[in-house]
């Protein structure tokens, strides 16, 4: 069950564009139920697509559930892409708790990624020493990305839907630009930066899967946030703010002070998320590296029920689907491609306020 | 062709899928019920439009299906909102991202193509000669041979601002976007409206969509749209969602995307910079809008407006 109460703005004084004063939204999923109930409605609507598509659905349908856990490989690979999934979908928590609808993560991700894997080559020193200055540089430039949407909004109320889905674009021209320009590996037909000396990698878990470290920093992560939420007085402010900006103001709170340290660690985390995804996996930042990580942390947010913990829980899950689908790609003629199908299904059952009853 | 032609020429044709879908937008957000799907409906439009324009072998046939589709998609929309009752703005990037998996479903799955989908054989929209009319200095030559769609999308860009501003269904879109309650109280259906506008405006997204697949060539992928619907969204609210802003914010996004493919061309070794221009120029019409709103609301004298918490139903 959600909730979402539309801000009514005493100053409202144009009647048309009337939710673009951006005002607080807010999303407040209340009830395990719907999102278990969406999980196995969706998991539903997939079998029926596999049904129209597949020429042997039973054999897709089955990969599709279980493919993960049929090799080492496919699990560890479930692993790592539910480690970048925590990151986006924390980035997308945090900014969804203040009231705020970050839709920019991906291009945050990006630019974190490409960030990452030209700090971790300059800086000298061992390797761990690298990597942590490179994800503090990758975290730093997911804020930037959103510091000047997350300041629109707060000085003059422009819509940060529009302006963050708008840097994504941006970011995707840029990353392109800079790689082409000054990082591309030259012995390589596609765009990409050299691949990283080994001992830059994050350590792996489970060789020869992409699983990495990466994974016991997310779940900090994801501690931290919950620590951050539900046992401090900044959480707490910052959930005030997002819910009711004017009754903040009223307790003295200063709402948009919140609203701008979250939308900064949302766009931080996405950040992270993309060092993450290119240290651990990618291991050299290519063009495309991510299969819409930032997209997918949303939908992954909504269905844990915007709660660190069901945040990690809900993007394993999906992760587990992807590498499902991965594996059904191969055992079948149905595509990957479900997965984002799945995804924008996943987002109106979980968001709708019919299905699920009271909580 | 001179300079100036030319780049009219480009303006033409980068104006018609930004201020079709923008037309169409208008309604919608003339009606409070805001369209955020519109690069969805776009996507799925351009496919369809592809699709069956190849399969019956006549290009109109194919935007007709792509206003069909994009229509769809629109009442996908408008059935989570209504029926499921999700929030209108993340139902609608629900449903774009939906259109993205629903279209490399298809061509993936059902057409069987990785990645691009191209068939071969797909007549393209007629390009018209202007005869003498193409004779006119500067204009001339910039008009002559463009798509049909051009026309089409004058046509309908024309037709829209009349219902809007002139008819009676119009007059309800407004008053349903003014006051629900006020709506209601002379028989006007608050959720009937909205429905139709946004059906409307998925409908004119699909020109929008059809232009991209079967104007100047015939092949579909997902980056399509390249976020021209959001364009589209960001011109309609520049625009005020007033017939001659919307007209005027789409020609303004327009000559930002053809000052984008002009300067593509020449050799500065910053063609992603550049490919960036229209998002640019959104971003900072967004800004511009919000800087002009917040300095009028400063001088505004209180002014209540009750926003219904909970649309009734029709």
């Amino acid at each position: 069950m959600t909730t979402q109460i539309p801000a009514p703005d005493p100053t409202e004084s144009s009647p048309r564009v009337g939710w673009l004063r951006a005002g607080a939204r807010r999303v407040v999923p209340l009830g395990l139920r719907q999102s278990v109930l969406a999980v196995v409605l969706g998991l539903v609507v997939c079998f029926g697509v596999i049904l129209l598509v597949a020429d042997d659905p039973a054999t897709a349908f089955s990969s599709f559930l279980t493919g993960t856990f049929k090799t080492r490989y496919a699990f560890g690979n479930m692993i790592a892409i539910g480690t970048v999934l925590i990151f986006t979908a924390l980035a997308a928590t945090v900014s969804f708790r203040a009231g705020a609808f970050n839709i920019g993560t991906e291009g945050q991700l990006v630019l974190g990624g490409l960030v990452a894997a030209v700090v971790v080559v300059a800086v000298p020193g061992p390797g761990i020493l690298a990597q942590l200055v490179a994800l503090v540089c990758a975290a730093l430039a997911g804020a930037a990305w959103v510091a000047l949407p997350a300041w629109l909004r707060i000085r003059f109320g422009t819509n940060e839907i529009l302006t963050t889905l708008m840097f994504n674009y941006i970011a995707a021209d840029l990353a392109l630009f800079l790689v082409n320009r000054f990082f591309r590996d030259k012995t390589s037909g596609a765009v990409e930066t050299p691949p990283l000396p080994t001992d830059l990698w994050l350590t792996r878990l489970l060789v020869p899967s992409p699983a990495n470290v990466g994974v016991i920093l997310a779940l900090l992560v994801a501690a931290g946030a919950w620590l951050v939420f539900d046992r401090t007085r900044t959480g707490r402010r910052m959930e005030i703010a997002g819910v009711q900006p004017a009754f903040a103001e009223y307790l003295g709170i200063r709402s948009t002070r919140y609203l701008l340290t979250s939308l900064l660690s949302s766009g931080a985390l996405a950040g992270l998320g993309g060092g993450v995804a290119v240290l651990g996996i990618t291991h050299a930042y290519v063009s495309g590296f991510s299969p819409q990580y930032g997209f997918l942390g949303i939908t992954v947010a909504l269905i844990g029920r915007l709660r660190p913990g069901g945040v990690v829980l809900a993007a394993f899950l999906y992760a587990m689907l992807m590498t499902g689908a991965t594996s059904m790609q191969s055992a079948s003629n149905v595509p990957f491609a479900l997965v984002f199908v799945l995804q924008g299904v996943l987002v109106l059952l979980v968001t709708s306020q019919r299905i699920g009853g009271r909580s | 062709m001179s300079g100036v032609s030319g780049f009219l020429a480009i303006l033409l044709t980068s104006l018609v899928p930004i201020l079709a879908t923008a037309m169409g937008g208008m309604f919608a957000e003339r009606a409070r019920a805001s369209n955020i799907a519109l690069d969805g409906c776009m996507l799925v439009a351009a496919l369809a439009a592809l699709a069956v324009g190849t399969a019956v072998g006549n290009p109109w046939v194919g935007v007709v299906a792509g206003m069909v589709a994009g229509a769809l998609w629109a009442g996908v929309l408008s059935a989570a909102v209504y029926g499921l009752g999700c929030d209108l703005i993340i139902a609608g990037i629900a449903a774009n991202l939906l259109a993205v998996g629903a279209s490399l479903l298809v061509v993936q799955g059902v057409l069987g193509s990785t990645g691009t989908y191209a068939p071969t054989g797909t007549t393209l929209i007629p390009r018209p000669s202007l005869g003498f009319l193409a004779d006119i200095p500067v204009i001339g030559p910039a008009l002559q041979n463009q798509s049909a769609l051009v026309w089409v999308t004058v046509l309908v860009t024309v037709a829209a601002s009349i219902v809007l501003q002139r008819t009676r269904f119009g007059l309800h879109v407004k008053a349903v976007g003014e006051s629900d309650e006020a709506a209601l109280a002379v028989g006007v259906k608050p959720v009937q409206i909205r429905v139709a506008a946004l059906l409307i405006s998925g409908a004119l997204a699909g020109i929008g969509g059809a232009y991209l697949s079967i104007s100047s060539v015939a092949s579909f992928n997902s980056q399509l749209t390249g976020g021209l619907g959001f364009i589209a969204f960001a011109a309609v609210v520049f625009g005020r969602a007033t017939p001659w802003g919307t007209i005027g914010a789409s020609l303004l996004f327009a000559a930002a995307t053809s000052v984008a493919v002009r300067l593509q061309g020449t050799d500065l070794g910053l063609q992603q910079i550049v490919h960036a221009l229209p998002y640019v120029a959104t971003v900072v019409a967004l800004a511009v809008q919000a800087v002009r709103e917040s300095r009028r609301r400063r001088y505004d004298v209180s002014i209540t407006q009750y926003v219904p918490a909970i649309i009734p139903k029709g």
